[in-house]
């Protein structure tokens, strides 16, 4: 066989590997991140005033036609269909709390049986990232689940889910972030 | 057959797949992973948040300058609404079938009112096994049905992306067509 | 080189070429970006005063943490300059495509809802020509510079993810500078 047939054959199959091998991916990919998180402030929003004012004076007729759902309100002291409870955490990144890393802020409004939607963003050194979903917020408190809908910076196009979970330390949660 | 001939069928192939590699590329590029589920909601309460006296206080005490200040909207709004800064929150139950008969998980709608009847709702869908999809998007409620942006989702949605159409059915009942991308 | 080698090295490169065929199927769908400009002039701008709320929840909360305190005046207003936590502004924007301000390019809606520190988690959308892009994330009351995590899409942006810059451009505009990928067109 000829060298330069071979040499031909070299090259095109070099060229046909470098454009079917894909390119590397951005870093947020397919990873996790592990970050301890150290509560810092929390506030309630009662709305029990506007919530009996929505009662008589919607646009719906509501109170005839759609009621809120059963035991909907049977939260002691709160929590109730539209309330608001806001947290705020230090980010680091061990269980020393040694090394800060960043900040989440959670924003959950309440809908019924002490459930709630709750919108958490996490500012860190590169970047932040937004998450959005469903959380129980009862009195014996265990996980927040959250699917990761975005990000700035290094996280612009973030994806995935974040988990927030007591850890062993008091008054501290592990937050755990799984990237596709 | 002789050494050359195999070395010559060899490049031939290679050649081949060279293109067949190429288009697959160029294919690829267009298609996308694709799902589709459809389930069927009912809605089971709602509670509407008048959030009238709230507004009312932000138009004489609020930490806006003078310029944006003038910028608040002139119409004072209806009674009943639906205002800007009013919620209304729903509560549904999901089939999997249209005559409502499987049960399928339960959703949660929150929708934070702006004007001329217009929200920002931000949904959750909790499925069957643990899955949740999570979508927001504005909606019109001036009209029947709805397209709201499928945002992520967890286990079995995880990462997802997509929309979902919403569209009046039977028995009272709104149909709901996720189509994913992922 | 034999021809028994010549042979054998095409063989290897037949197989490295059918090995990366797949890879290349696999590799996931190459996605289109958009990066599109638009310049924002504010149309409406509405607070929302959660002061009672705020007042109320400080005793009447499911919760045993230590809430925030709210700190009154003598007259019965919160000290200090809000927005405090719990407030929210709703901004609505005219879009447009030039720094001209002379081409309409659509809408945009912002409604913030207020933490600590005067820092708010902002939910908009942009009512496009071509669909409807989501954005959030955080801004602090009174900041032009801003950047908002790209969340999703219709139409056009259906799929979108990237993000979107915000800048002030001269007077009493926006400028917003979105970078949209992940789009299934």
């Amino acid at each position: 066989m000829s060298r330069g047939l071979l040499a031909t054959l070299a090259t095109l199959v070099a060229a046909a590997t470098a454009a079917v091998v894909p390119a590397a991916q951005a870093t947020t990919h397919g990873r996790s991140l592990l970050f301890y998180a150290k509560p810092t402030q929390a506030q309630f929003i009662n709305h029990s005033d506007d919530r009996a004012r929505g009662l008589k004076s919607n646009p719906f007729n509501s109170d005839i036609t759609l009621p809120p759902p059963p035991k909907a309100n049977s939260a002691k002291k709160g929590a109730r269909a539209g309330d608001d409870a806001l947290f705020a955490f230090k980010l680091y990144s061990g269980p020393d709390l040694t090394h800060l890393v960043g900040t989440a802020i959670y924003n959950c409004t309440f809908n019924f049986n002490q459930e709630a939607i709750c919108e958490a963003d996490f500012e860190l050194t590169h970047g932040s990232m937004i998450a959005m979903g469903p959380a129980q917020l009862g009195s014996t408190f265990r996980k927040i689940l959250l699917p990761v809908t975005g990000g700035t910076g290094r996280y612009a196009s973030a994806r995935g889910q974040v988990t927030m979970t007591p850890s062993i330390s008091k008054n501290t949660q592990i937050v755990l972030f799984q990237l596709v | 057959m002789s050494s050359l001939e195999g070395v010559r069928r060899a490049a031939f192939i290679v050649a081949a797949l060279v293109a067949v590699a190429g288009s697959a590329f160029v294919a690829r590029a267009g298609a996308a992973p694709h799902r589709a589920l459809t389930v069927y909601s009912v809605a089971t309460g709602l509670q509407y948040i008048n959030s009238a006296d709230d507004s009312v206080r932000g138009k004489v005490n609020n930490p806006l300058d003078s310029t944006q200040n003038r910028l608040a909207p002139k119409h004072p709004g209806s009674q009943n609404g639906p205002n800007a800064g009013d919620i209304a929150l729903y509560a549904l139950k999901l089939f999997s079938d249209p005559t409502l008969k499987k049960p399928a998980g339960s959703a949660v709608y929150t929708c934070y009112f702006n004007y001329n009847e217009h929200a920002l709702c931000q949904a959750y869908y909790k499925l069957a096994a643990g899955n949740t999809i999570v979508a927001s998007g504005p909606i019109d409620f001036k009209k029947s049905g709805f397209t709201i942006v499928v945002t992520g989702g967890t286990k079995r949605y995880l990462g997802a992306r997509g929309e979902a159409k919403v569209v009046p059915a039977a028995h009272n009942a709104q149909r709901i067509d996720f189509e994913l991308l992922s | 080189m034999s021809r028994a080698m010549s042979a054998r090295c095409l063989t290897a490169a037949v197989a490295l070429l059918a090995a990366a065929l797949p890879v290349s199927a696999a590799s996931g769908a190459a996605s289109a970006s958009h990066n599109l400009t638009v310049y924002a002039v504010p149309n409406t701008v509405q607070f929302m005063n959660h002061a009672d709320d705020r007042l109320r929840g400080m005793a009447t909360n499911p919760f045993k943490f230590k809430s925030e305190s709210v700190i009154l005046n003598d007259n019965g207003k919160e000290k200090g300059q809000g927005p405090f936590p719990g407030d929210d502004i709703l901004y609505t924007f005219k879009l447009f495509n030039d720094a001209k301000l002379a081409k309409p390019a659509g809408t945009a809606l912002f409604t913030c809802y207020y933490e600590f520190a005067k820092r708010a988690t902002c939910d908009s959308y942009f009512d496009l020509a071509k669909g409807i892009v989501l954005a959030s994330g955080v801004v602090k009351f009174g900041q032009t510079h801003f950047t908002l995590g790209i969340t999703g899409g219709t139409h056009a942006y259906l799929g979108a993810l990237g993000q979107v810059s915000s800048t002030a451009a001269g007077k009493n505009a926006q400028r917003f500078d979105l970078h949209v990928t992940g789009t299934a067109q």
